[in-house]
């Protein structure tokens, strides 16, 4: 089938609307994952295919056992600054809760996890063949999770099927409000009943401090698009060594007619996992990811303080818990909502006046509501878009206290 | 590309041979230079994020621009040369 030319056209001079050189991008999960600079080094590098191969040794031919480049430490070294034992690459986080799942479980078992997971925590359950419980959280304006309710879940799961559940999953950070739950309490609960813990740190790990060891967790997942500063796809699975032997299981498939094995292979793994520009833009930024997290507190003070101005604006509330103790941040703006309603653009107002003045990533279309993150922005970004807002909500009559 | 010269000196296939005849030492020099300037265009940009979108720098940032750019002409001058000898 012949493709015309003018069609293949398109693909060609590739460019991206919102350049980071030129606007302020809130768009909640892409702030974390910008590249280092040492990142958009090194995928010139190793951009073509499966250049980060060259050096795979013929007899162990597995990503984790190449040396050059140094992926094999890399592993070592992410699993030790997760505070985690063995760590592995994967290509998505909710890759990394898949292969969880599906190692730990059994078809029909239960997992008991946060009722503000990511759906991908729910898919990958389903996956896997799993049932879910879900742990409450108390609704508006905080959404706060009942943490001391997984032990209640896990008696539910014990009474219901007469079993453990096959693990408990707890989103660190979630997506929908930013609210930090403390994984201890939760760890803490897993280790009495001997469930292990899966730590869904895709928007906490890579940019804040984590130490799975400290809070109990036996499986730590994240998410190198989100939060390491690398290109899509990468996920990170990051375990205890007790749980080596279940996760990492070698293939003992065999061949009927050629009789071939493959017990080199983690079977979870399918093989090998992410080659190539993604993982070798996480390998690149994580010097830069190592400091990062050690700035974590100057990251806090931006968002609360951009919160604190906004809730100047009538109308202008921040959702989830408070203070704020992650920069993904839920906003409720029922003063731009009353603008929209007459505004020939609708929602769509907001949106367009935040373009105007260089800032994307705010959905276009929502004026009721909206989520953003200042992971990495300058103070003088988090400034700018403050008085970007001031100067929005003053040219629609909104008051500022 | 040091690197790579390197390691193919260390290998033993090579050994006793000269893998590369001089107009393709000439073109390593020029691809050399080529990553050369990326890396200093890289600088540059990294500069026009962090300063996104009014790109108003301090001393030190325009200091660093400036330096990316003499390196780059350097760098530049250098591949005209090689490119000339080829």
């Amino acid at each position: 089938m012949k493709i015309p030319q003018d069609r293949l056209n398109r693909y060609i001079g590739l460019k991206r609307d919102f350049a980071e050189e030129e606007y302020i991008n809130l768009q909640p999960i892409q702030r974390g994952g910008i590249l280092t600079e040492e990142a958009r080094r090194a995928i010139l590098e190793f951009g073509d295919g499966y250049s980060t191969c060259d050096w795979c040794p013929p007899k162990t031919a597995r990503l984790d056992m190449i040396t050059d480049p140094p992926i094999q430490q890399f592993y070592q070294d992410l699993a030790e600054f997760l505070g985690m034992d063995i760590a592995r690459v994967v290509t998505r986080c909710r890759e990394a809760k898949f292969i969880a799942f599906r190692m730990l479980g059994r078809p029909g078992d239960y997992v008991v996890l946060d009722s503000t997971a990511h759906y991908s925590s729910y898919l990958a359950a389903d996956l896997a063949e799993l049932k879910v419980k879900e742990v409450p959280n108390g609704g508006a304006p905080e959404f706060r999770l009942n943490l001391d309710a997984y032990a209640e879940k896990i008696e539910e799961v014990k009474r219901e099927t007469g079993k453990l559940p096959a693990a408990l999953l707890l989103t660190h950070v979630d997506y929908l409000y930013g609210n930090l739950n403390e994984a201890k309490v939760v760890g803490k609960i897993a280790k009495d009943y001997g469930v292990p813990l899966i730590l869904n740190c895709a928007y906490t790990a890579g940019v804040m401090p984590v130490d799975g060891r400290e809070v109990g967790a036996d499986i730590i997942t994240s998410s190198g698009h989100k939060s390491w500063a690398a290109s899509a796809p990468t996920g990170i699975l990051a375990l205890e060594k007790s749980l080596e032997e279940k996760l990492l299981a070698r293939a003992k498939i065999e061949g009927d007619l050629t009789k071939r094995k493959f017990g080199q292979k983690e079977l979870g793994m399918l093989g090998c996992t992410v080659m190539g520009a993604p993982l070798i833009t996480l390998m690149a930024s994580f010097p830069e990811v190592v400091r990062r997290v050690e700035r974590w507190g100057e990251e806090v003070e931006k968002v609360r303080y951009l919160v604190t101005e906004l809730e100047k604006i009538e109308g202008i509330t921040q959702r989830g818990m408070k203070p704020k103790m992650h920069t993904l941040t839920h906003m409720e703006t029922d003063g731009f909502y009353k603008v929209s309603e007459t505004h020939k653009r609708k929602g769509y107002f907001l949106y367009d006046e935040l373009r105007a003045r260089k800032i994307v990533g705010i959905q276009p279309g929502l004026t009721k509501h909206f989520k953003f993150n200042t992971y990495g922005l300058t103070w003088e970004q988090v400034k700018y878009v403050k008085d970007a807002f001031f100067e929005i909500a003053g040219k629609y009559g909104m008051k500022i206290s | 590309m040091a690197e790579r010269f390197r390691r193919r000196a260390a290998d033993p296939l090579h050994w006793g041979s000269n893998p590369y005849p001089s107009f393709m030492v000439i073109l390593m020099a020029l691809a050399q230079e080529v990553d050369e300037v990326i890396n200093q265009m890289i600088k540059i940009d990294q500069q026009l994020r962090a300063t996104s979108p009014l790109h108003r720098m301090s001393e030190e940032q325009k200091r660093m621009v400036l330096d990316a750019i003499s390196k780059s002409e350097e760098s530049l001058k250098e591949m005209r040369e090689e490119a000339c000898r080829a």
